[in-house]
């Protein structure tokens, strides 16, 4: 892994750069994750927002209550789709606001390795989750 | 054959089809990474004769990760990536298995571009492993 990481679209429309190691990387398996990405399950990694900088592309931003009940705002493709990022959102921290970008965006994933997944309840079965790693059958409040 | 019914998340969009949910591919290459965001997109082939969707659709289209000519369609509202046509299979649409109102009653049959799997996705079953695409 390199800094800074690289990102963005599949078209190319919209790019991103992060400039500091992401604080985490995860996996979330709630029914509005598998159907926005039409996949099993979405791929995270959460960044300090001052890391975070939209450096081509106009993204189209979408509001939407999650089921964990908080509002989240997530940056789309209007060209190809593509989910690669959310707004600024309060950190655990006091203070400090964080970004999930959609890992799967990133030009380089081969080192991405979560350590948590949430809301496992909803998992698809044929997903064998790593062993020892954090699991939670919703989302930790 | 079974009936599948899906939509997006924002309910813009939704559809019919007649498939054999049982068969699904996991797909690793990175187009399909970047399109969903995620690690790998699971996906469903059917019949585009039974498929039925209403509402309105965005295409993207770009060369695939096979090489070849694919129309990606997502929802314009939302982004919820819904179905695939690969350019060189007319009559077939690929379904992404999340926007089915179900998505439990998809099954693995095989895995491709395994070679571009991020290497702690392990994907359940004695099913086919391809390091690309099938021959």
């Amino acid at each position: 892994m390199k800094l800074p990481l690289t990102g963005g679209c599949l078209c190319g429309a919209l790019r991103y750069e992060i400039s500091e190691l992401p604080l985490m990387t995860y996996t979330c398996h709630c029914i509005d994750c598998q159907h926005l990405t039409g996949s099993a399950f979405s791929l995270a990694i959460t960044v300090p927002d001052t890391a975070f900088r939209l450096t081509k592309g106009e993204p189209r931003v979408l509001r939407r209550t999650a089921e964990s009940g908080r509002i989240v705002e997530r940056w789309l493709c209007p060209e190809c789709g593509s989910w690669i990022v959310g707004s600024p959102q309060p950190d655990a921290t006091p203070g400090e606001m964080i970004r999930r970008v959609r890992a799967g965006t990133l030009d380089d994933t081969s080192w991405l390795r979560p350590i948590a997944h949430f809301w496992a309840r909803s998992k698809q079965p044929w997903v064998v989750l790593p062993e020892g790693d954090q699991i939670f059958e919703t989302q930790p409040g | 054959m079974a009936k599948i019914t899906g939509g997006c998340l924002c309910g813009a969009v939704r559809y019919t089809a007649d498939a054999d949910p049982t068969s699904a591919t996991v797909c690793h290459c990175r187009d399909c990474q970047k399109f969903t965001g995620s690690a790998f997109a699971a996906l469903v082939r059917v019949p585009s004769e039974g498929l039925t969707i209403e509402g309105n659709l965005k295409t993207f289209s770009s060369i695939g990760g096979s090489g070849n000519p694919i129309l990606r369609h997502f929802c314009p509202e939302c982004g919820s990536s819904i179905a695939e046509e690969p350019g060189t299979r007319p009559g077939v649409v690929i379904l992404n298995v999340g926007t089915f109102d179900d998505p439990a009653i998809a099954k693995p049959g095989r895995e491709i571009f395994r070679g571009d799997a991020l290497p702690w996705v392990h994907v359940d079953g004695d099913i086919q492993r391809f390091t690309k695409r099938p021959d």
